[in-house]
């Protein structure tokens, strides 16, 4: 969908061009009545023309690309930037406003007069093509600029540029050969004569960048608001929503909207209550008076779960200790690993449990249904997967190795998931070569190597964390590790 | 006489000692075209192992090291400590943030690791030394069955045994100077 729109709007921008003053003369320079002499040498050069706009095109925008790729650009704030922009250009375009900065530069005339005109062609088609060598006559170029830099992916770059360089060399290909001819000059007359033609075009590009503005912000990998901040740890029911503020007490966010401060730590939420922790106690309650209307007694507690049916809560990182509700039976240790494996942070629907175990062998999403005791293995990976969350059917976790972190959804039956949000690797890779050296191509598939993972800032450390689940929105941890060495954390929303 | 003619005979075979030992010399020395690649010691085009934070730089039992420094890193690329624990530039632990420890990840052997990836059999297999950055580097293949190189065209024998081929390359840097 992004890439349909952003060629769209790149072949507009293109035909846009025809009416600079180097779009009006090579036409006339084309012409078989021009410097071309007859048709068929018009013919000759308009295919070199074209040939040199698409390697113009292709230069420009793929180099964009590439060097927002060298950048380590594609992340969720350049692509942010990117819809910004192409907003900007569309209203610019949508108004008609008169292009800045402006490149008032034109092609040399005289390569017509020394060079034959086919290799002339070639040259100026070259020159057009680049887009930023002459006259711009429409704000997405500039706009297209933006784009390709901030997604920083050479392949889309290059087709931009191939539609770019189509898009200026068609009307100037079309007009040409027929310059001369009763129909010819009519077309040029219009051109040159009709102002709401370019009007027109304008706001044909205003459209496609408008387009381009919305396919790049529903780009599902990279929509995800900040929910709220400091905050860490959510978890969400209905319309409930809870989460920790470090140092601090946990929050409840009703349906409402009114967000209250809870007395305790390590909210949840589940069965319609929320529950917090105070001390070695867990206590859940009404969300409209924060009254208690149960209890558990959980020495050593640390984040837990509810439901209608159980609570679960983790002692240490090693131990899952669950109760039924109406306790029919003690607390007792449902899931024991030994360290250095962890087990995470218990997520409940009914009976059924979903935790992680990560460590130094791999990582797994366990379901344990607690009624009958039976354990499942739903996700098992050498890539660090953690933080599962589920209401049951659906089933939320981060999945995180060397290539980037992901936001996945899936269902706990099928392992088919899809990215909800991606985010750079939290460590920080190197350029893959030695200083004064370069990359392999030999061997690859047209003389490209792989794209290389996307590259964090310098100094900052995003690890994906702990995550939740509403009927709507995905929520996820977000740790950020400074340069100085201190934690902070925002919860992160992302429509499911 | 004689003496003249042995003289003139040792000074001949002199020479061409000079000269052949000269020559081997100059081969051994000679970086040939070792400089031309990504890093430094590897003259072939097979690219590096996929290698959690680029440069391809493995400790003695073949697991990620970061190239730059030669701390260990596990396999999403963040540094650890001798127990696999993450840990910042500083040594300090990762923690979430209410100060709980991250979970260690795994650290795989970088040749195992390919083969995981790609779905392929691995080995490290045999490996040549070379004078880079003032130590000795050890070039190191992972090597594969597989008739094609993680380039995508046909691998090369490289240091492989037994008929396997050159599926990406990884380096050990010791400590030893040259």
């Amino acid at each position: 969908m992004l890439s349909a729109v952003l060629i769209a709007a790149a072949l507009a921008a293109g035909v846009t061009g025809a009416w600079s003053p180097c779009g009006f003369s090579m036409v006339e320079t084309l012409a078989p009545a021009g410097y071309a002499g007859r048709l068929r040498t018009t013919l000759v050069a308009c295919a070199t023309f074209t040939l040199g706009a698409l390697a113009g095109g292709v230069a420009t925008f793929g180099g964009l690309a590439l060097l927002g790729e060298a950048l380590g650009a594609g992340g969720a704030t350049a692509t942010a930037v990117a819809a910004v922009v192409a907003v900007a250009a569309a209203v610019g375009e949508a108004r008609g406003v008169r292009i800045a900065p402006q490149v008032r530069r034109q092609v040399p005339e005289s390569w017509r007069r020394v060079l034959p005109v086919p290799l002339a062609a070639g040259l100026y088609g070259v020159l057009l093509g680049l887009g930023f060598t002459t006259f711009i006559l429409t704000f997405a170029v500039w706009a297209l600029a933006a784009v390709s830099v901030a997604l920083g992916d050479p392949v889309l770059g290059a087709l931009i540029g191939l539609a770019f360089g189509a898009g200026r060399a068609l009307p100037v290909i079309a007009l040409a050969p027929v310059a001369e001819t009763d129909r010819g000059n009519a077309a040029h007359a219009a051109m040159a004569e009709r102002p709401s033609i370019l009007r027109g075009l304008r706001a044909a590009d205003a459209v496609a960048l408008a387009a381009c503005a919305l396919a790049i912000g529903a780009a599902p990998a990279e929509a995800a608001t900040i929910a709220v901040a400091p905050a860490t740890d959510p978890a969400a029911d209905g319309g409930l929503v809870v989460w920790q503020v470090s140092g601090e007490s946990g929050r409840l966010r009703r349906a409402d909207g009114t967000v209250a401060a809870l007395p305790g730590r390590d909210p949840v939420v589940g069965a319609g209550l929320v529950g917090w922790r105070d001390a070695g106690r867990l206590l859940l309650a009404a969300p409209s008076t924060l009254t208690p209307v149960d209890g558990f007694d959980a020495p050593g507690a640390g984040r837990f779960a509810f439901s209608a049916e159980w609570v679960v809560w983790r002692v240490g990182q090693t131990t899952l200790m669950a109760q039924p509700r109406n306790r029919s039976r003690p607390p007792h240790a449902v899931v024991r690993v030994s360290a250095p494996e962890q087990v995470g942070r218990p997520s409940l629907a009914g009976a059924r449990l979903i935790f992680h175990r990560a460590g130094r062998s791999g990582s797994q999403i366990v379901l344990l249904d607690l009624a009958s005791g039976a354990q499942r293995v739903l996700r098992r990976s050498n890539a660090q997967l953690l933080n599962p969350a589920t209401d049951g059917r659906a089933l939320l976790y981060v999945r995180s190795s060397a290539l980037g972190q992901e936001l996945r959804l899936g269902t706990l039956d099928a392992d088919a998931d899809r990215v909800l949000y991606r985010a750079a690797p939290t460590a920080r890779r190197d350029t893959g070569v030695e200083p004064g050296r370069a990359r392999h191509r030999a061997g690859y598939p047209g003389g490209r190597a792989p794209r290389l993972a996307p590259r964090p800032r310098d100094g900052i450390t995003d690890t994906l964390w702990s995550t939740a689940l509403s009927a709507e929105a995905a929520y996820v941890t977000r740790l950020r590790r400074g340069a100085g060495g201190a934690t902070s954390a925002v919860v992160l929303r992302v429509e499911r | 006489m004689s003496e003249s003619r042995r003289g003139f005979l040792a000074k001949v075979s002199g020479a061409l000692m000079a000269v052949t030992g000269a020559r081997a010399v100059g081969s051994l020395v000679a970086p040939g075209e070792a400089e031309a690649y990504h890093f430094c010691g590897h003259i072939y085009t097979t690219d590096s192992c996929p290698h959690p934070t680029g440069l391809p730089r493995i400790d003695s039992r073949g697991r990620p090291l970061r190239a730059r420094d030669g701390h260990r890193i596990d396999d999403l690329g963040r540094l650890v400590n001798v127990d696999g624990e993450p840990v910042d530039e500083d040594g300090t632990r990762l923690t979430d943030a209410e100060a709980e420890p991250l979970p260690a990840a795994s650290r795989t052997r970088l040749c195992d690791a390919v083969g995981e990836q790609f779905g392929i059999t691995t080995h490290t297999d045999g490996a040549w030394y070379r004078c880079c950055g003032g130590n000795v580097r050890k070039l190191v293949d992972c090597c594969s069955t597989n008739r094609r190189r993680i380039n995508g065209d046909r691998g090369l024998t490289g240091y492989c045994y037994r008929g396997r081929k050159v599926f990406c390359v990884m380096y050990f840097q010791t400590k030893v100077p040259c």
